[in-house]
């Protein structure tokens, strides 16, 4: 029981990279499709496409922070908890990885044919990517409360 | 091929605006082929079916209402067997349609419904038009509130009216179709529906029409041309 107890604080520490670069492939692979898309019936604007098709990546980077301030020395006492705060911080940043992919793919679809919304229908995607800061913030103050 | 893949071909699509009402349809029929070979097969099959289930250009004077009607109900049942709800849902849309201006045409022309006959529509208004056929608009008005309109036009004998609206009415139904679908099948098969209206609506050329209902009619008349040319050769004493 012991065991199973070690293994799933170790789950815990390294889930938040984990799902976290799971939901940055598929949303940069969303976004970087549409792109692609995109740049078969445009004529310039390349650069911009191929640059927000990116943004579903920071959630990547968000899990790794999480992952070393939960990685610590996995007792009975301090595993539990980083379980939980591990596992469901690595499906908030993987799911609203894929989101934002989706976000982004309708944003480069919608300003392939209106060039002047560019702004503007990124902005969906930069408020998915606002939740995922909140879930990031707050897994580090929890993770505060864990024992060591 | 995946639902991913999608994006990639709804992101290479260009815009086709908010109105048929165009000079030439933003991307030629070339290269959206070109941009549907991203399809698999399968659904670059069901396109097809699709395509000419809905669209008759192709048709030549020998086709039989009878193969149309079959294949139509094929394409229906794939589109059943694969769960493709909406799509089922599009087309049967617009078979109605095609069902309910037959209807409309028959009854101005004054025919009686053959009911030997195992269809004379397509869709699944056949039944309840024969049941409301002495109804002004077939008991439908309120399912479809363009069949007044149509109806009154029709009684003008305004065609190009009748085009309009049947334009209007379907652009505005595969607008909203393609509002609630962006990146799957169900979003390519209505690009391409709303693509041939535009593109339809482009064509239209006034001496290619006359040429076409030239063809059409000599096609029609076969041996009988000659004779009737010969009858005004004799009145105008010119050959004999």
């Amino acid at each position: 029981m012991e065991t199973v107890i070690l293994m799933l604080g170790w789950v815990g520490v390294f889930a938040p990279v984990a799902l976290g670069v799971i939901g940055s492939t598929i949303g940069c692979s969303r976004a970087g499709m549409s792109a692609c898309g995109a740049m078969l019936d445009t004529e310039s604007g390349y650069g911009k496409f191929v640059g927000i098709s990116a943004m579903p990546s920071t959630q990547a980077v968000l899990g790794i922070v999480v992952m070393f301030t939960l990685n610590r020395e996995i007792n009975t006492l301090n595993a539990p908890g980083i379980f939980g705060v591990g596992i469901l911080t690595g499906i908030a940043l993987m799911l609203s990885a894929i989101h934002q992919g989706n976000s982004v793919a309708s944003a480069i679809n919608a300003s392939k044919n209106k060039p002047e919304i560019f702004g503007l229908s990124i902005a969906p995607a930069a408020i998915v990517e606002g939740f995922a800061v909140f879930v990031f913030v707050f897994a580090l103050v929890v993770s505060g409360a864990i024992p060591q | 091929m995946n639902s991913d893949q999608y994006i990639t071909l709804m992101s290479a699509l260009p815009s086709l605006g908010k109105t048929y009402h165009v000079d030439i349809p933003p991307i030629s029929r070339f290269q959206l082929e070109k941009r549907l070979n991203l399809l698999t097969e399968e659904h670059q099959a069901l396109l097809s079916d699709i395509e000419s289930v809905l669209h008759w250009d192709h048709l030549n004077s020998h086709y039989d209402d009878s193969e149309l009607i079959q294949s139509a109900t094929l394409v229906l049942e794939q589109l059943t067997h694969k769960h493709y709800d909406t799509l089922r849902e599009m087309i049967l849309w617009r078979l109605n349609l095609r069902t309910i201006l037959a209807g409309l045409r028959y009854r101005q022309r004054g025919d009686e419904l053959n009911h030997q006959q195992s269809h004379w529509g397509v869709g699944d208004m056949e039944a309840h038009i024969e049941t409301y056929w002495q109804h002004p608009y077939f008991n439908l008005q309120s399912r479809f509130h363009w069949i007044a309109s149509v109806q009154e036009s029709l009684q003008k004998n305004d065609t190009m009216q009748v085009e309009r609206i049947l334009f209007d009415v379907t652009w505005q139904y595969l607008q909203r179709c393609s509002s609630q679908h962006y990146f799957d099948f169900t979003a390519v098969v209505t690009y391409v529906l709303r693509w041939n209206l535009v593109s339809r609506w482009s064509s239209y050329d006034a001496d290619k029409g006359v040429e076409h209902f030239q063809s059409l009619m000599a096609f029609a008349l076969g041996e009988y041309q000659q004779l009737s040319m010969g009858i005004v050769v004799d009145q105008n004493g010119d050959s004999k």
